[in-house]
């Protein structure tokens, strides 16, 4: 069973300082929701609204329907993973994850086989017998998890569960994680500043600034249709040209004008631009629907997978590209100090607005 | 021959690492030359007497009923001192550390301060509390919960008052340290499993802070079995420590040997006590 959790019109404010400012946001069951922000966004007081820990000054949180705002944290029946584990150093590794069944007078013999089920979950059933301090970075995050979840509750929460274990670790805990979710049918409430990860692994992401929730979308709608200037550069690299609208042409300072219904027309509008959606234009040929400019070769850099070219544009811009190792894309890569032509698929255009959209 | 590329000057440079270390260590041996090596005299003196090696001064502590009975005494009056300090220190220091930044800053104040005061003046003001016709008295008299005057000073239970308040700080601050070291998180996380308030307390806090109580309990008793002058002042001859009878052997008897026996005796009990709390400490350790 998965519960469904209706936000509305939640605020906390520390003294006059509002840390949430009138947030209202409905997660379905079964849901994977991020909450992705800077630090100070607020991410992390919202979910320890949900949690119980932080009372809001005001409003409402529902889990299915049911009104929770002002429920003590241990009746809340929530599971919650922390961002250092916070396992009992006092207790084993099974005697942690039997934990929440033992306060649920579940019988010794019932609680033993939960927890070693739960703990086989997260692949750590020989870790039973273990004390907290015998454990790795990654088998706490793996044991705090089969905490969670051995007293099979509705909606688990996260709060930057991987962000302290290495890159190669995180990848692969993101997917297991991901994994996870899909099979236990839960809600799940994920807090991280790692833009990747909120991609990677959420139906739906919430951005947030300044305790607002700037836009909460389907992870590719964010990246590629962002609300306004804060969340494009939230999430992904991006370089933003200004632009003149007049009669639904599209002026662009370094580039020829252009009309597109792909645009969505702002006060002030400024075009995005990624570095991977951008091509080199080799030639001078001009194909219909793309949008060109030039710029000049500053640094052309080798990653392995990657390579990265950054070129600065007439306006005086600085502009990242970035392309595939490929012998073929590696070809007509400029060299430093070239004066080189690019594309852009109008297509793959977006323009957002300076100030803040509405969310 | 690669290997003697810098040699001489690396292998100088250790050298001169070394001879400063050994500056470093200099006021180490001052201490040793200045307390521990007359503390080894008088632990040498109480084997001697009338001149001659001897273990008369330890017999006589074995043979005389007295001397057990101030042993006993004297472990009675810590053992209660530091059951009572421990029952006033915990909850006391569990609500300073709830309390904002500030608040828990004035508290300790208010714990420092009378530590930083005297400890004679600090007895002088007990027994002007104390007392028969002290301050204490004289309320309960006027508030009508007794009829005549409460002996307090002189006595076991103004030496128990007194010594309590100047062991709490002596409780209470590593007992602080050790609860503001308890991740906050770790409760939490009880209460997300479902413990209630007092569950996650007696589960999950309280066994974590077990630590602090014996380091905070161990200073307190120990200090308690030497200490002298409250129980001297407030004890009004009533209370005999093994203190008072190593000070009255040396000022009374000029018997320096009686009285590093005893000091020594006492060195001996102390060491028992650590090494049997540590024992406990580190099966606890196992366990945890």
């Amino acid at each position: 069973m998965a519960s469904s959790i209706e936000i509305t019109e939640l605020s906390k404010r520390y003294s006059l300082q509002p840390v949430l400012d009138n947030i209202s946001a409905s997660i379905k069951p079964g849901e994977f929701l991020t909450l992705l922000g800077p630090s100070g966004s607020g991410k992390t007081t919202l979910l320890m609204s949900i949690a119980g820990f932080v009372r809001p000054s005001a409003g409402s949180i529902r889990v299915d329907e049911r009104e929770i705002v002002a429920l003590a944290p241990h009746k809340r029946n929530i599971g919650m993973v922390f961002q250092n584990y916070a396992l009992f150093p006092n207790m084993s590794v099974g005697e942690n994850v039997a934990y929440p069944l033992k306060i649920r007078r579940v019988s010794r013999a019932e609680r033993e086989e939960r927890a070693r089920r739960a703990l086989g979950a997260v692949q750590m059933d020989s870790f039973a017998e273990r004390r907290i301090d015998q454990l790795s970075g990654g088998q706490r995050q793996r044991v705090a998890v089969a905490r969670a979840i051995v007293f099979e509750p509705n909606i688990i929460l996260m709060d930057e569960p991987l962000s302290a274990l290495d890159k190669r670790l995180r990848e692969e805990m993101q997917v297991e994680l991901k994994a996870l979710h899909e099979r236990l049918g839960r809600t799940i409430i994920y807090v991280t500043h790692d833009q990747k990860e909120a991609l990677t692994m959420s139906d739906r992401v919430a951005v947030l600034k300044a305790g607002r929730i700037r836009q909460i979308a389907a992870p590719r709608d964010i990246y590629e249709r962002p609300l306004d200037r804060f969340v494009a550069d939230f999430i992904g690299d991006s370089t933003f040209i200004p632009v003149q609208e007049s009669a639904g042409v599209l002026d662009l300072a370094v580039s020829d004008a252009f009309r597109s219904d792909h645009i969505r027309r702002r006060e002030k509008p400024l075009l995005l631009l990624r570095p991977e959606k951008i091509e080199i234009a080799s030639g001078a040929e001009r194909q219909h629907g793309f949008i060109y400019f030039t710029g000049v070769a500053e640094q052309v850099l080798f990653q392995g997978d990657l390579v990265i070219v950054y070129s600065r544009l007439a306006d005086g811009t600085r502009l990242r590209l970035q392309r595939g190792t490929r012998q073929n894309t590696m070809k007509d890569l400029p060299n430093v100090g070239d004066t080189f032509r690019m594309a852009l698929n109008e297509a793959d255009a977006w323009v957002v607005d300076e100030v803040e959209g509405s969310a | 021959m690669r290997y003697a590329l810098n040699h001489a000057v690396l292998a100088a440079t250790q050298r001169r690492e070394q001879r400063s270390s050994l500056y470093a260590m200099m006021p180490g041996l001052l201490l040793v030359a200045l307390v521990i090596g007359p503390s080894l005299w008088l632990a040498f003196l109480s084997f001697y007497a009338n001149g001659q090696p001897s273990l008369e001064h330890y017999q006589r502590i074995l043979d005389n009923p007295s001397y057990t009975s101030i042993m006993l005494n004297t472990l009675h009056l810590s053992v209660v001192v530091t059951v009572i300090v421990v029952l006033l220190g915990y909850p006391t220091t569990y609500a300073i550390t709830l309390l904002p930044k500030r608040g828990s800053a004035v508290a300790l104040a208010c714990v420092a301060i009378p530590f930083w005061t005297s400890l004679l003046v600090r007895t002088y003001a007990w027994m002007v509390i104390l007392q028969r016709n002290g301050v204490l008295n004289g309320w309960m008299l006027d508030l009508g919960l007794i009829e005549r005057p409460v002996r307090m000073a002189n006595s076991f239970l103004g030496t128990t008052i007194g010594m309590v308040h100047i062991m709490l700080p002596f409780f209470i601050f590593p007992l602080y340290a050790i609860l503001r070291s308890i991740d906050p998180n770790l409760v939490r996380a009880a209460y997300s499993l479902g413990a209630s308030p007092s569950r996650a307390f007696i589960d999950v806090f309280l066994p974590l802070s077990r630590q602090g109580v014996m380091a905070g309990g161990l200073l307190t008793f120990v200090l308690c079995l030497g200490f002298y002058v409250t129980p001297q002042l407030l004890g009004g001859g009533n209370v005999t420590t093994i203190s008072m009878k190593i000070e009255q052997n040396i000022t009374a008897y000029s018997d320096w040997g009686a009285a590093s026996a005893l000091a020594v005796v006492l060195i001996v009990v102390v060491g028992l006590i650590l090494l049997v709390s540590r024992w406990l400490t580190t099966r606890g350790a196992a366990w945890r």
